[in-house]
């Protein structure tokens, strides 16, 4: 790969100060996304993606996140601690973003045509803004006619498309996608999929796709990060994370998210609750849940190993000094 | 042949809106579910199969057709009887949140709930939150909703339900609202419940893994009307309807491999 990767997150964590707690909602969080690659975020509620996502277009609420080590980089452009008028040259443009729940994005009072072309002419001024609309909503698979329509006159689906061409009127070369398909049905949620497939290809546009749901992440990416209690804790290429999970938390979503049965016909769960991120923890932020848990689990967060070409994981279960074999579960370690 | 713990015959209902437009939720619905059975009722949001579920716990009239519990019409139930009847049908909603007061404390739901067959005493609210597996119960008795975590909130929705000593749970998108990692516990707690105590579902759900792991029987529901049903192993291998078709090629499935694999962990 050429140049700096697109996006480019370096050990960065951030909290959340009230004046009752604090919220350690990322810890030595590291992603990146190369140009044109599609990346997925994969983690439970609360275990920090959303975060993730608007720490990179500086969308945390200000007055009470805190970015408090680490550095994210833009292409190369440091943008850890910029002003608000300083994300004005990250924000649509490289990076834009859609979300879980358009119908809160969007304008209830404005027709949707009027709302992607604002995003036309901050973005792109210039352009005939009329022609590019209709460009955008036909990129979007929605009839010229829905120029005109009210959010509310929208299904979810068309919601979401109307969300989409506000964001790639800006020609972004990443697109977050915090959770698009989440309040949609399933067949909607395979349109959206696909039209986010033609889109990237058309518009060599690059993904970091976030999401609660495994599948949906391994039919869209092509790596994947796993997040759990604010930290990654596994990440690599979509293929070598399904065929050999390491991290027994990735190894438990993987059985809950299949509803996978033991032997006994009981549903393979993951014990426990998830972490309650006040305060500062000690050690792996799973230790509580883990089936494989040692003393040492819960008095320091083990380094990343890499196991394989690409793929790495934090967990004592894997020593940092030799990787594993490459047939990363089978290979036994004491 | 015992008459069904609950049939729908031929129901209909239609919701007409202020305006012309009117939205028919049933149609010419026909629907049984036996003593002990598990009929998963899944189709997308619109297709009315919560309003199913509304009128098959006697929580919304039909415009036409019956609901038959253990044989006998719940519409024309005297007031008593349909009261003994409802508690035979419990219900667990999505949002447990939202289906518990957020003022009253465990203790009170559950007591509330246990006064429908007389037993309202504090010994059997505790055996009931250990029955969903919140133990010791008498720490989680003077608890408030917003005290319990979501997955506990539901486990006490479930508790609630189990008070009457039903014979049939309406659970309308039970898991929904819960992490997977929390879904797998829910899931096994049901299954306690559906051994332990011979108790039959109505599960409404969007979720086709949900539907395949846990029932016999299933039902897909398309704008009002269902278009196939059959055993839960027969409809979700070889669907013969488009629809259901459709719905089980949306559905994104994790790569091959994952499953074979995962659960080997290195020897520590």
């Amino acid at each position: 790969m050429n140049g700096p990767p697109l996006l480019d997150i370096v050990d960065v964590s951030l909290s959340y100060r009230t004046r009752r707690r604090v919220v350690h909602a990322l810890r030595a969080v590291n992603l990146s996304v190369g140009e044109g690659e599609a990346v997925g975020l994969v983690g439970e509620s609360g275990s920090g993606k959303s975060t993730v996502a608007r720490a990179v277009l500086g969308l945390t609420p200000a007055h009470i996140a805190r970015i408090e080590s680490g550095s994210i980089r833009v292409l190369g452009r440091d943008v850890t601690h910029l002003s608000e008028d300083g994300w004005v040259g990250v924000r649509g443009q490289p990076i834009a973003i859609v979300f879980q729940d358009p119908l809160s994005y969007l304008n209830p009072v404005m027709r949707v045509g009027r709302q992607i072309a604002e995003s036309v002419e901050r973005h792109a001024p210039g352009l005939a803004v009329d022609s590019r609309v209709r460009e955008l909503l036909e990129q979007v698979k929605l009839p010229a006619t829905c120029a005109v329509s009210y959010p509310h006159e929208l299904s979810g689906g068309m919601r979401q498309r109307v969300l989409l061409a506000i964001a790639i009127a800006c020609r972004p070369k990443l697109l977050i996608a915090d959770e698009p398909t989440t309040a949609l049905d399933v067949t909607t949620q395979a349109e959206i999929l696909a039209l986010l497939k033609e889109l990237r290809t058309q518009l060599n546009m690059a993904m970091l796709l976030i999401s609660h749901d495994l599948g949906l992440v391994a039919s869209a990416c092509d790596r994947i990060y796993v997040m759990y209690g604010g930290r990654t804790i596994e990440w690599g290429r979509t293929a070598s994370i399904f065929e050999a999970p390491a991290h027994p938390y990735t190894i438990g979503l993987m059985h809950a998210a299949q509803a996978d049965r033991d032997r006994d016909g009981r549903f393979v769960t993951i014990a426990g609750e998830p972490p309650n991120l006040t305060g500062l923890q000690a050690g792996c932020p799973f230790a509580a849940r883990c089936s494989r848990v040692m003393p040492r689990c819960t008095e320091l967060m083990p380094e990343p190993v890499g196991l394989q070409l690409e793929h790495t994981v934090r967990c004592w279960l894997y020593g940092a000094s030799q990787p594993v074999a490459a047939t990363a579960c089978n290979g036994a370690r004491s | 042949m015992t008459a069904p713990l609950l049939e729908l015959k031929d129901v209909s209902k239609t919701f007409r809106g202020s305006r012309a437009e009117s939205v028919v939720a049933a149609c010419s619905v026909n629907l049984q579910v036996a003593a002990g059975e598990t009929v998963a009722l899944v189709g997308e949001s619109g297709s009315g199969k919560s309003t199913l579920g509304r009128i098959a716990l006697g929580l919304l009239a039909p415009d036409s057709g019956s609901v038959l519990v253990a044989g006998r019409p719940l519409l024309q139930l005297a007031a008593a009887e349909l009261r003994r009847a409802r508690a035979e049908m419990q219900p667990i909603f999505q949002d447990a949140a939202a289906a518990l007061n957020p003022r009253r404390s465990a203790r009170g739901h559950l007591l509330q709930a246990l006064a429908a067959r007389g037993a309202a005493k504090e010994a059997e609210a505790i055996a009931l939150l250990e029955s969903v597996g919140l133990r010791p119960g008498h720490e989680y008795l003077h608890r408030l909703p917003h005290e319990l975590s979501g997955g506990q909130r539901q486990r006490l929705t479930i508790a609630r339900a189990l008070a009457p000593q039903p014979s049939l749970i309406v659970a309308d998108e039970p898991l929904s609202g819960a992490d997977v990692s929390i879904r797998g516990q829910i899931l096994n707690l049901l299954l306690d419940i559906k051994q332990r105590r011979a108790i039959a579902y109505l599960l409404i759900t969007h979720d086709i893994s949900v539907a395949r792991a846990f029932a016999d029987r299933v039902a897909v529901m398309l704008m009002g009307r269902i278009v196939e049903t059959g055993p839960a192993e027969r409809v979700l291998r070889q669907p013969e309807h488009a629809y259901t078709r459709r719905l089980l090629a949306a559905v994104p499935i994790l790569p091959r491999g994952s499953a074979a694999t995962a659960g080997a962990l290195p020897k520590g």
